[in-house]
């Protein structure tokens, strides 16, 4: 059982993820609607894994994901994004994200890529 | 624009959350809020998939921003929320029996640019045959997309220039006599208006060829700027187009 943090603008997309984990034996600690609040969260929740969505308002994703691997360098971060073009999975890689699930996708995919972040 | 009934966004909600239609509450309340969000999500995963084929052909990365969700009550409404543009494309289509509406609103500007994107693509296609010798080789799909590149570039348009406008009641036109005067809403030193294909393209300044005919200098191209100062909107060729 991990600590998870799930950040997505969409409060349904928030939902499907923290079923899943939670289904997969996850613990959801925290969640956020933007960018700004994922870096506050993690800040205060240290989670073992966060999941961050692309696209949102004010900072979006891969802003964030900047953010965070500045903060703390071993942060496990998996991309949950429809944005599946090839330089936006390549630019979430070389920032530092251990993976990229693209929307949508099924339970399994997404624990799949928690336990190979895990690990 | 992704207009739908309640009853089609619900259904969508529903299959959001893998429910069964007919699990799908059947009744008018309004929408909860986690059925918004569904909502607003499938249009995300919709607008991606859309933003990624676009990238694949225009050969770059094409951003999106999160969507937006509204409750309109009346068309009316709809249509005041949003700018006017001079093209619409409306695409019609049924979720569980339900009518929806795809409107994609395209300003100007994205006229130019994906021109000009496709027109990039196409010289650096040229350049790509050329290294390769032999046309051939390129592979089918590079093929394609000369292919499609040439046909759009071998489109003919309309081109014209306009001088200036005025109103005549139509009862009054036929009346008009030869060597009756009609002003114009143009100064003679103003810029006149280039069109293309109805759509406005720039302004420029009338000049006198040495071959005694009139010509255009192109004093500027309309971006989504220009056409909001526009004094004449120009009307959406499909009024159905842009009816939100």
């Amino acid at each position: 059982m991990a600590r998870m943090l799930v950040v997505d603008d969409a409060a349904f997309m928030r939902k499907v993820l923290s079923d899943a984990l939670t289904a997969g034996g996850h613990e959801v600690v925290g969640e956020a609607a933007d960018g700004n609040q994922a870096v506050a969260q993690y800040q205060e929740l240290r989670p073992d894994l966060t999941t961050l969505d692309i696209t949102m308002p004010d900072k979006d994703g891969l802003a964030a994901l900047r953010d965070l691997i500045a903060l703390d360098p071993d942060a496990r971060v998996i991309i949950c994004s429809a944005l599946g073009q090839e330089a936006k999975v390549l630019e979430a890689i070389k920032l530092g994200a251990k993976d990229f699930v693209v929307k949508p996708f099924d339970a399994e995919r997404l624990l799949a890529a928690v336990a190979k972040a895990l690990a | 624009m992704l207009l739908l009934t309640p009853a089609a966004a619900r259904r969508i909600a529903a299959a959001m959350s893998k429910a069964p239609a007919a699990d799908a509450p059947a009744g008018e309340d309004e929408l909860t809020e986690l059925e918004l969000s569904a909502v607003a999500e499938a249009a995300n995963q919709m607008m991606a998939a859309a933003a990624s084929a676009t990238s694949l052909v225009l050969g770059q990365g094409v951003e999106i921003a999160p969507p937006e969700t509204r409750t309109f009550d009346s068309a009316t409404a709809a249509q005041e929320a949003f700018a006017a543009t001079p093209h619409a494309i409306s695409t019609t289509f049924g979720v569980g029996g339900e009518p929806c509406r795809l409107v994609q609103l395209i300003p100007n500007a994205f006229v130019v640019r994906t021109a000009r994107a496709l027109a990039e693509q196409g010289a650096e296609h040229v350049g790509h045959v050329g290294l390769d010798g032999v046309q051939a080789t390129g592979g089918a799909q590079l093929g394609d997309e000369r292919a499609l590149d040439d046909a759009l570039r071998d489109i003919r348009v309309r081109v014209w220039a306009e001088l200036g406008r005025t109103h005549v009641a139509l009862g009054h036109a036929p009346e008009l006599p030869p060597g009756a005067v009609l002003e114009l809403d143009r100064k003679a030193d103003d810029p006149v208006d280039l069109y293309v294909n109805g759509l406005r393209f720039g302004s420029g300044q009338l000049v006198l060829t040495d071959e005694g005919e009139w010509a255009l200098r192109l004093l500027e191209v309309a971006g989504r700027e220009a056409l909001a100062e526009s004094p004449t909107p120009i009307p959406t060729p499909d009024p159905e187009g842009a009816v939100a």
